[in-house]
């Protein structure tokens, strides 16, 4: 029965999470449209070679000229995960917490469903948008790397496109929770958002700030863009602490959900 | 095989400041009609969302149809049509498109019903559901419930914002699904249209149930008020020292007073003179409705 419900979710949610898509397609290809400009141009290379150590890690640009090191430091390093960040949190909020003050829910759960399936059926529609939108962005940046004849490890693409895809999940998956536990979207996308800007704070700052450095793991944004997956030996670790984050949230706030009251 | 299809012993739901479901001892019995009455904030939608899972009761039990309100909320939900007393829809859809998510979701619907209610209530199934009116809406939402054909329909003030010719055949398409033998919980302030349809009625005012009576008996406790015309003046005194008239006034020929209760000392005292005429008025039950409403909950202190 959760199947059915999933599917009528998409149905409502696929409109958005496809403008969504152009977006971000047009942003990847535009990128990459100016690729050769900025390959061909030695000021430009020897410029950033010039940079500050630090000023270089900070941007991510220790390297603007090699077809990974661009799209590291265009797309992966921080543009494609905040908008996917916002995009999940948006949708995770309005999954149960965002219809539910809607008044949207009313009639679904007088249907012979459980509150449980419909959580069930509400992430996976998450899930689901995110692997839609992860497939694009794997796809266009693999196209639009080829069309200007940039050799782009598709190895190393896939890693980068989970690493966003799943930063933004785990982020996601915290605004769902928190909204499924309480009923509060308000609260809910706010609390994740918030959460958000000090996890980029520390593990932005923690280069610098030495008093950061242990912290940084507790930072989602460290096992997404920790480093960058186009250069060094590839590491998917943080791919699984990333999903399991998000699906130990969800877990969490079920037991809220079944005991609250559903719309106040 | 039980004949009570929703049994409530001692169900409350308490919000903190108090107010709220007081605890509610209610029967409704299997292929009745009953209208669940009372003034604004007096807990009827409380009640109704109690009855189906949205809120979780901060006290006693409940069955409906059978099965406990705690445990079986699915094949409760299964049998039960349910219209909510604040219906949002999603605007983008078009009502064929609703019905058929629920018709999924309830395991299949006869195409031919949802069609014999969408011509009887005069809808177009075809509009996105945003670009609605309000009754219009709320003839989606009926059909939502009626959908699937429950055992029960919990409906929260089904005919809120429908017109006049819609209103009755919705109450009429509710008569028919009593004939066949299903039940109905509908709350309304409007006691027409209780009166209208339900067999039995509860009251509730400020979280608690003040009565439940047949309507057939809450109207033969109703004062009548009696006007008699005689062929000579007559001594007010007389019918002023019977106990079961109220409001006497005497003029010239003519009494007028509200009788309460049994009429027999009356009759026996007019046997005594030459009545030309005698009228009463048809009770109402809006009066019994608005004495429950205000403070004292006694029928019998109705002024007419
Ligand atoms: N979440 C809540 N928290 C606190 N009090 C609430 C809450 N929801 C409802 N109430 C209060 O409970 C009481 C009963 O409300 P309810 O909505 O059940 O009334 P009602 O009989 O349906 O009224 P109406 O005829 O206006 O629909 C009201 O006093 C209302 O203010
Ligand atoms: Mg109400």
């Amino acid at each position: 029965m959760w199947t059915q419900l999933l599917f009528d979710d998409l149905r409502t949610t696929r409109r958005t999470t496809l403008w969504w898509m152009a977006g971000l397609a047009l942003y990847v290809a535009v990128s990459w449209a100016f690729y050769p400009v900025v390959r061909d141009s030695p000021d430009l290379a020897q410029f950033v070679e010039r940079l500050p150590e630090a000023l270089r890690q900070t941007f991510g640009a220790q390297d603007l000229v090699s077809p990974g090191g661009y799209a590291w430091a265009r797309l992966f390093s921080l543009l494609l995960p905040i908008t996917l960040v916002i995009y999940s949190i948006r949708a995770g909020t309005r999954a149960v917490a965002g219809d539910e003050e809607q008044g949207r829910l009313e009639v679904l759960l007088a249907q012979p469903i459980t509150r449980t399936e419909l959580l069930a059926a509400r992430t996976a529609s998450l899930a689901a948008n995110l692997l839609v939108l992860g497939v694009g962005i794997f796809t266009v940046t693999a196209l639009g790397a080829r069309l200007v004849q940039a050799d782009l490890d598709g190895a190393r693409l896939l890693l980068a496109t989970a690493q966003v895809i799943l930063l933004a999940w785990a982020l996601g998956a915290v605004a769902l929770a928190l909204g499924t536990a309480t009923g509060r979207p308000g609260l809910a996308s706010g609390l994740a958002f918030a959460l958000t800007l000090g996890a980029y704070l520390i593990h932005s700052l923690s280069p610098q700030v030495p008093a950061l450095q242990p912290w940084r793991v507790v930072s989602p944004f460290w096992y997404a863009v920790g480093q960058s997956p186009f250069a060094g030996p590839p590491d998917a670790r943080g791919v699984g602490v990333l999903l399991l984050v998000g699906v130990v949230a969800v877990l969490l706030a079920t037991p809220a959900f079944l005991r609250r009251d559903i719309g106040r | 095989m039980t004949t009570s299809v929703i049994h409530t012993q001692a169900l409350a739901k308490l919000y903190r400041t108090g107010v709220g479901l007081h605890p509610l001892n209610l029967e409704i019995k299997l292929g009745e009609i009953f209208g669940f009455l009372g003034p604004n904030g007096a807990g009827k939608t409380t009640a109704i969302r109690t009855l189906m899972g949205y809120l979780r009761p901060t006290g006693g039990a409940a069955q409906v149809l059978g099965l406990d309100l705690a445990r079986h909320t699915r094949e409760i939900h299964a049998r039960v049509g349910y219209l909510p007393g604040e219906l949002r829809l999603a605007p983008h859809l078009t009502a064929q498109e609703l019905f058929g998510i629920l018709g999924r979701l309830r395991g299949g619907m006869s195409g031919r019903q949802v069609q014999s209610l969408t011509e009887r209530f005069g809808l177009d199934a075809s509009r996105p559901l945003g670009t609605l009116s309000k009754g219009n809406k709320q003839k989606v939402g009926l059909i939502a419930a009626l959908l699937g054909q429950p055992d029960l329909l919990i409906l929260d003030e089904p005919t809120d914002g429908l017109d006049p010719l819609v209103h009755d055949e919705v109450l009429q398409v509710l008569r028919e699904f009593r004939t066949e033998g299903r039940t109905v919980f509908l709350s309304s302030h409007v006691l027409a249209e209780v009166e209208q349809v339900a067999d039995r009625v509860g009251i509730i005012r400020a979280g608690r149930l003040v009565t439940v009576a047949r309507v057939a008996d809450l109207k033969a406790q109703l004062p009548h008020r009696l006007e008699v015309r005689f062929a000579h003046p007559v001594p007010e005194g007389v019918f002023q020292a019977l106990p079961e008239l109220r409001d006497v006034q005497v003029e010239h020929q003519t009494l007028r007073c509200v009788v309460v209760g049994e009429a027999d000392h009356l009759i026996k005292t007019l046997a005594a003179y030459r009545v030309l005429e005698v009228r009463g008025h048809q009770p109402s039950l809006e009066d019994v409705f608005l004495s429950f409403y205000r403070e004292e909950a006694h029928v019998d202190s109705v002024a007419l």
